[in-house]
């Protein structure tokens, strides 16, 4: 019967069933009929069609299972679900997420320093089952220029590497694999010792279940267009790109849209003015290493035309010649709307850095012919004259490249933890600050406030993330600056690694919301990643103890072992997947830890301490003994800001002017997702 | 209520497993003592294990037929065994029939002639006795596989 999927008890209820019909329809028509268990007509009648009877039934309940979305979701998640799912939805012009193929780098060891072809179907075999492929269209010539030494710690030759990416050859989470040795490698080099992976595969994700299916479709029927929250949800997430976990909608009124806001500074009263919508997603995180040089003059990611550059500014220098922030430059002729004035925010040699919220309204630079621009700056009203003016000239011109001291400016997008940022060229002045192991200058404290004294050789060296633009940090046109050194060395010139997480696909998803084509006619939206929460901490556990009879009482206990990786790895994957709308907190992440390995007997009390990366580029740090909150209020939980100094807030007390200080940056416990690494995670165990 | 009969065939028309019609030219309805040795004779004939749900419903008594028996001395027993067998599955089921007449309601069924006719033949009566009191003596048919 499994072929037609029907069982005895199937056919035993539709043998009463038909019993019941039978009698019953007779007993109407005035016949009195036997159709019991023992006579001939129940033995002819209901016994002889009681199978094929079965059988239609239980077709017509899964026809009327799968007529209804709701019906279909309770089903198993096999075959004919996928089928009815995909049926009816597919009336809305909806589509299944077909999942995601898992992607990593593998270093290849090789004996000897030999080019090697690396054919497109060579198959690496991390499992008998999961194999991975070269992640590209065609074979991969590796030369051996590329295969860089590896060195022992005497400075010998282990072998030679090189990094390939691979990608999975399926789709599905089960090839997130951690990092480790590849099983087998088919073979293309005779010189090829081993493959590994240093880092885990990642972005593996499975065909998309019916039930989430059917929840990405709730909201189908919207208007398939950026126009409000629901339409939002189920076009981006639900439609586009199904990547993103979470979208939350900031516009109108929201505590947390910030960018709508206009101010009176007399009165201080701030409305929102409407018009602007921040869409924040959450994607999967990715470790990305950028290099830039210091100080290079580079385009703003925002656009924004904010600085005028002249070669020969007046007295050589406008430090020399006094302008000062909140001076004003006017510009007197070449630029379209001249003449105008701007309030200068910065000021370098022969570069006035001016206010964002009026930048110049072309750059001349990039202009054919460069129009010959004549300005004056000053503080004396009207003229605005006292400290200085130049041109006509095609020298001085207006840019969107701005550049600052001791500074690298990282591309527009979200940047999540800055994990390591070092000079990698450096000249020998810098040596006494080397890293022993790389090599290079290695900053590592990450610091709220700049660096002022000349650091000690040896110690950490500090460095500062800047976000010029915080209402639109963690965006595609934030102004994300890092600051590094010390202010009595100038590092300009220098090349500076910036290795950070960021989100994966980001730009797709902010590229279609403000294209002209598709955002809603007037409205200025702004896609956004959540601001990154990071947890740390160090869970203690007792294991459990291995039963011993009365003879062995005097021995020392033994315990089960924990597979410590296993629980960091559920803890870590606790955090990370916190919901939107709720928060983390050491209850959940101790069960989570008993969940991953039973011989966990218990967990004991401990301290969550975690980190706001805030969108002007300081970092909150906090620390909890039951739940994370962002902006805490002294009584709903034990949470509270370790560095308040940092941001001119007293040591207690300053609940409301904490809250008060996110809410300007347009965080609060909806626009942040939490977030833990390998590295800030640990286990001890006690009491045996 | 009345139930559908089943009428003897022919005993020389009669083939293995068809010993019954439902009518010779329409079906005929019966009720009462009738109706109960039907019903009997009905379960007594089922080979076990061949009901779709209810495997082990009827006896083993066409196995009989055509198999291999060494010793009819031994028939008889199995006969009887077969007799009470079927007996005790009809009141069993009559137990959860509450509105049944004391007609159609079984209290007993005895073997009332063996008779060996030929080396491997023979004529089997059994009467069958209502809770009312009313008896009815029926043959149990059956044919041989090479007949």
């Amino acid at each position: 019967m499994a072929d037609y999927n029907i069982n005895e008890r199937d056919v035993e209820e539709s043998a009463t069933l038909l019993r019941d019909v039978l009698a019953t329809r007779a007993q109407q028509r005035g016949l009195t009929r036997d159709y019991s268990e023992s006579s001939v007509l129940g033995g002819t009648i209901v016994d002889g069609h009681a199978t094929v009877f079965a059988l239609l039934r239980n077709q017509a309940r899964e026809i009327q299972n799968r007529l209804s979305l709701r019906d279909v979701q309770r089903l198993p998640d096999g075959e004919s679900a996928r089928d009815a799912a995909d049926a009816i939805l597919s009336n809305f012009f909806r589509t299944r997420d077909e999942g995601r193929f898992a992607k990593g780098v593998a270093t290849l060891h090789f004996t000897q320093r030999v080019d090697a072809l690396v054919p497109r179907r060579t198959r690496f075999f991390k499992t008998s089952q999961l194999v991975y492929y070269v992640d590209g269209p065609a074979d991969v010539l590796i030369s051996a220029n590329n295969m860089r030494p590896n060195l022992d710690a005497s400075g010998r030759v282990i072998d030679y590497v090189v990094q390939l990416n691979l990608t999975a050859a399926r789709v599905g989470q089960a090839y997130n694999q951690p990092s480790g040795r590849f099983l087998a490698v088919d073979p293309f080099s005779p010189f090829l010792s081993f493959a590994e992976n240093n880092a885990p595969f990642a972005f593996g994700e499975d065909l998309q279940s019916t039930a989430a299916f059917i929840a990405t479709s709730e909201n189908a029927l919207s208007l398939r267009a950026i126009v409000n929250a629901r339409a939002n949800d189920s076009l981006l997430r639900g439609e586009l790109f199904p990547e993103i976990q979470t979208l939350l909608t900031v516009n109108y009124g929201d505590p947390e849209m910030q960018r709508d806001l206009a101010s009176d500074p007399a009165s201080g009263v701030a409305l929102h003015v409407g018009g602007h919508a921040d869409l924040y997603v959450r994607l999967q995180t990715q470790e990305v290493v950028e290099r830039m040089v210091v100080e290079d003059p580079t385009p703003r990611p925002d656009g924004l035309v904010t600085v005028l550059r002249d070669p020969a500014p007046p007295s050589g220098s406008f430090i020399v010649a006094g302008v000062a922030p909140g001076d004003i430059l006017v510009i007197a002729s070449g630029t379209p709307n001249a003449p105008f004035q701007y309030v200068v925010r910065g000021v370098r040699a022969g570069e006035l850095e001016i206010s964002p919220r009026v930048p110049f309204e072309v750059a001349t630079e990039e202009e054919t012919p460069v129009p010959s621009i004549r300005y004056t700056v000053g503080n004396n009203y009207p003229a605005f004259d006292n400290k200085g003016g130049n041109g006509p000239s095609s020298t001085i011109v207006t840019s969107r490249r701005i550049s600052q001291y001791n500074c690298g400016l990282l591309p527009g997008g979200p940047v999540y933890r800055v994990k390591q940022v070092e000079v990698i060229d450096a000249p020998p002045l810098l040596d006494p600050y080397r890293d022993a192991v790389t090599g290079n200058v290695v900053f590592t404290d990450r610091r709220n406030t700049a660096v002022v004294g000349v650091p000690t050789p040896g110690t950490a060296l500090g460095f500062r993330v800047l976000c010029k633009n915080p209402q639109e940090a963690q965006s595609q046109r934030a102004v994300t600056l890092v600051e590094i050194g010390w202010p009595a060395y100038d590092f300009a010139g220098l090349t500076l690694e910036v290795t950070y997480e960021t989100v994966v696909g980001f730009s797709a998803i902010a590229d279609y919301v403000s294209d002209d084509f598709n955002r809603t006619l007037g409205a200025n939206p702004l896609v956004r990643a959540f601001h990154p929460v990071y947890v740390s901490f160090t869970l203690p556990y007792r294991p459990r103890i291995v039963p011993r009879n009365t003879l062995e009482v005097f021995n020392p206990a033994a315990t089960f072992t924990v597979d410590v990786e296993t629980v960091e790895r559920a803890v870590i994957d606790y955090v990370t997947a916190t919901p939107f709308g709720s928060r983390p907190d050491t209850g959940g992440i101790g069960q989570a830890a008993k969940d991953a390995d039973a011989n966990i007997a218990a967990t004991y009390p401990f301290t969550l301490n975690y980190a706001l990366l805030a969108p002007d580029g300081r970092v909150f740090r906090y620390a909890t003994d039951d739940i994370v909150s962002v902006a805490p209020d002294g009584r709903t939980s034990s949470a509270r800001l370790l560095n308040p100094g940092d941001f001119g807030l007293p040591p207690t007390g300053y609940y409301a002017a904490l809250a008060r200080l996110l809410q300007q940056q347009g965080v609060s416990d909806r626009t942040v997702r939490y977030l833990a690494v390998a590295d800030d995670v640990a286990l001890e165990q006690r009491g045996v | 209520m009345k139930d559908l009969h089943i009428q003897l065939i022919d005993p020389t028309e009669q083939r293995l497993g068809a010993n019954f019609t439902f009518g010779f030219r329409e079906p005929i309805l019966v009720e009462g003592l009738q109706k109960l040795a039907n019903q009997w004779l009905k379960l007594f004939l089922t080979p076990k294990g061949t009901h779709p749900w209810r495997r082990k419903e009827g006896t083993n008594f066409l196995y009989l037929v055509g198999g291999n028996v060494d010793d009819p001395d031994t028939v008889q027993t199995a006969v009887l065994e077969y007799i009470e067998d079927a007996t005790t599955q009809l009141k069993n089921i009559q137990v959860r029939q509450l509105a049944l007449p004391d007609t159609e309601r079984l209290l007993s069924v005895s073997l009332l002639q063996f008779v060996q006719v030929e080396t491997l033949s023979f004529d089997i009566w059994v009467r069958v006795t209502n809770t009312a009191g009313s008896t009815l003596d029926v043959l149990i048919p059956y044919a041989r596989a090479e007949d």
